[in-house]
């Protein structure tokens, strides 16, 4: 589901998108697309 | 299941909660996170994700308590252009920990402070968008049944006056 979303969505892999994230790429610019997709991002993840 | 009832009222699809372990945090989603098409000429689109905790409760009888840690509703257009995203995401954003609105309608990303933000809440909403429930007496039904419900069981953004 997190994977499909993060295709859907942002056009990048879930890995991908969970490395930049974790890596605090987005950290203050964070936008209503990546908050859907992060949602559906299993614990652990 | 209280949401599952809520959706049913305005789409097919199936409520899926990812996790029962109290160790591990869920996902609840409706149609795998998808946004649905709701009845109605509209056509209008819902998303929804609830992200949840199971707690302990402290009760003997009900040990267990399902806690909302965060959700994502979105309210879409026929042609899938965003109207409202409902957002409350404190854990991802603690730069941003409040329940707030964007409104995608207008495409802006600002953070709109609401209140805590129940899924039919956004039904009500859409209603006034042109969502039309299948059976409206039992919307109605449901939606005093889940306000009533939550108002028991939540600790805070009960705002709703059925409260007792």
């Amino acid at each position: 589901m997190y994977d499909r979303a993060c295709l859907r969505v942002l056009s990048m892999s879930a890995s991908s998108f969970s490395e930049r994230w974790d890596a605090g790429e987005y950290v203050g610019h964070a936008t209503p697309e990546m908050m859907e997709v992060l949602a559906l991002r299993p614990h652990g993840r | 299941m209280p949401i599952q009832a809520a959706l049913s009222c305005f789409a097919n699809g199936k409520v899926t909660a990812s996790s029962t372990d109290p160790s591990v945090p869920g996902q609840l989603v409706f149609n795998g996170g998808r946004p649905t098409k709701l009845n109605g000429p509209s056509r209008l689109r819902l998303g929804c994700t609830i992200e949840y905790a199971i707690v302990d409760s402290g009760q003997p009888a009900k040990p267990w308590k399902v806690h909302t840690t965060g959700y994502i509703f979105r309210l879409l257009k026929s042609n899938g252009s965003g109207l409202v995203d409902f957002h409350w995401h404190p854990t991802a954003t603690p730069e941003v920990s409040f329940p707030h609105l964007h409104a995608r309608e207008y495409g802006c990303k600002r953070h709109y402070p609401t209140g805590r933000v129940m899924v039919e809440d956004v039904f009500v909403l859409a209603i006034e968008c042109g969502a039309i429930p299948g059976d409206r007496a039992k919307w109605q039904r449901v939606l005093k049944a889940n306000r009533e419900n939550f108002a028991l069981g939540a600790t805070w953004g009960t705002s709703h006056p059925s409260r007792p």
